[in-house]
């Protein structure tokens, strides 16, 4: 049985970020550009990674391949699939950072006190 | 047009080196074109360039691929057997990979295929060494026919061996470490080492039965010697 990467684990960093890019269709070439753009360069990501990714996205059916009419390039677009899984780790992240700050401000009450 | 060759000292167990090498030649102006018969470097002779290469293993490519590497400024220079790409960027140009889990994916693939490449020829070098007794009894050419096979069939299981060798130690590194630090000679050498005196051994049994020495097995033990020297130098740099 075929190894279902970005189903069983949660998604990757990478993977995460170039979902997110492609909810409007997007060519491959330019997910890169966006991505960089979009957080101010705190984010690069290589060639062969996007790549790679991108292509483990199709074969887990979270991402879909179309032809431009205009260029007759390939565009990548998130599927409904896809949408669920990156919104399943939107909410994930933030609970997570819910936890954490819940955290950090028992750390700062304790400071108070001293 | 002026060419000059350079021997591929492994794609697998030296790829840093082998791609800071390719960098340092195009600096002086001798810039890869392609790979030759699967064991050198064809470089051209042109202006001397800044330029860094970069090694990249990929099944079933599509269009995309190319489109997305040459967006990022790399260049392609030369495919080997449909699996593995080099290209070519100015210096200065971000890696090719960017996270640890992608860079995985890279060295898995190929490993998995030496792993079978090395399995197979195994079995096969099993059965003709079997073939090889009762075939002394048959016939002088049906035996020498038998030995040629083996032979091959041992190069074919060397060029998997080692290289799985490498992926492995490569994947393991990355794990741990997030990123691949350095080649592991300690355990190289030891192959090399047995390597070497199973060649020597045949030589010498060729000396004993008075046959002709096979050039095959002579250049894989000088190359072997070789290898072995390399990483004698480099331990003792490293002790230094």
């Amino acid at each position: 049985m075929k190894k279902n990467y970005f189903y069983n684990k949660t998604l990757t960093d990478i993977g995460f970020y170039i979902l997110a890019s492609v909810i409007k269709e997007q060519h491959g070439y330019l997910i890169m550009r966006n991505i960089q753009i979009l957080t101010n360069n705190e984010i690069t990501i290589g060639p062969a990674s996007l790549y790679t990714t991108l292509k483990k996205l199709l074969e887990n059916e979270l991402v879909t391949l179309q032809c431009d009419p205009n260029s007759n390039r390939k565009i990548y677009k998130i599927t409904d699939k896809g949408k669920e899984i990156l919104n399943n780790e939107v909410n994930r992240k933030k609970q997570m950072i819910i936890y954490v700050e819940k955290f950090l401000e028992v750390e700062k009450e304790e400071d108070y006190e001293v | 047009m002026k060419y000059k060759y350079i021997i591929i000292m492994g794609l697998a167990s030296n790829e840093e080196q082998d791609m800071l090498k390719l960098s340092e030649y195009a600096g002086k102006g001798w810039i890869l074109e392609s790979i030759s018969c699967g064991f050198f470097y064809k470089l051209r002779k042109d202006v001397p360039q800044d330029l860094i290469f970069t090694l990249d293993y990929q099944n079933n490519i599509t269009e995309d691929y190319y489109s997305i590497l040459k967006e990022a400024g790399w260049k392609h220079v030369t495919t080997i057997e449909d699996e593995i790409y080099i290209f070519s960027a100015p210096s200065g140009t971000p890696s090719i990979y960017s996270d640890s889990e992608t860079e995985l994916a890279k060295y898995t693939k190929i490993k998995i295929e030496t792993k079978k490449g090395a399995i197979y020829s195994f079995i096969i070098s099993i059965l003709l060494i079997l073939l090889i007794i009762p075939s002394v009894l048959i016939s002088k050419p049906l035996f020498i026919a038998i030995e040629i096979l083996l032979m091959i069939d041992i190069i074919v299981l060397i060029f998997n061996i080692i290289p799985y060798l490498s992926y492995s130690n490569r994947i393991k590194q990355i794990k741990i470490n997030g990123k691949y630090v350095g080649r592991n000679d300690n355990k190289s050498w030891k192959l090399h080492v047995f390597v070497a005196i199973l060649c020597l051994i045949s030589l010498l049994m060729d000396v004993v039965n008075k046959e002709d020495l096979s050039i095959f097995i002579i250049i894989m033990a000088l190359y072997m010697f070789y290898l072995i020297f390399n990483s004698y130098k480099k331990n003792k740099n490293h002790i230094k």
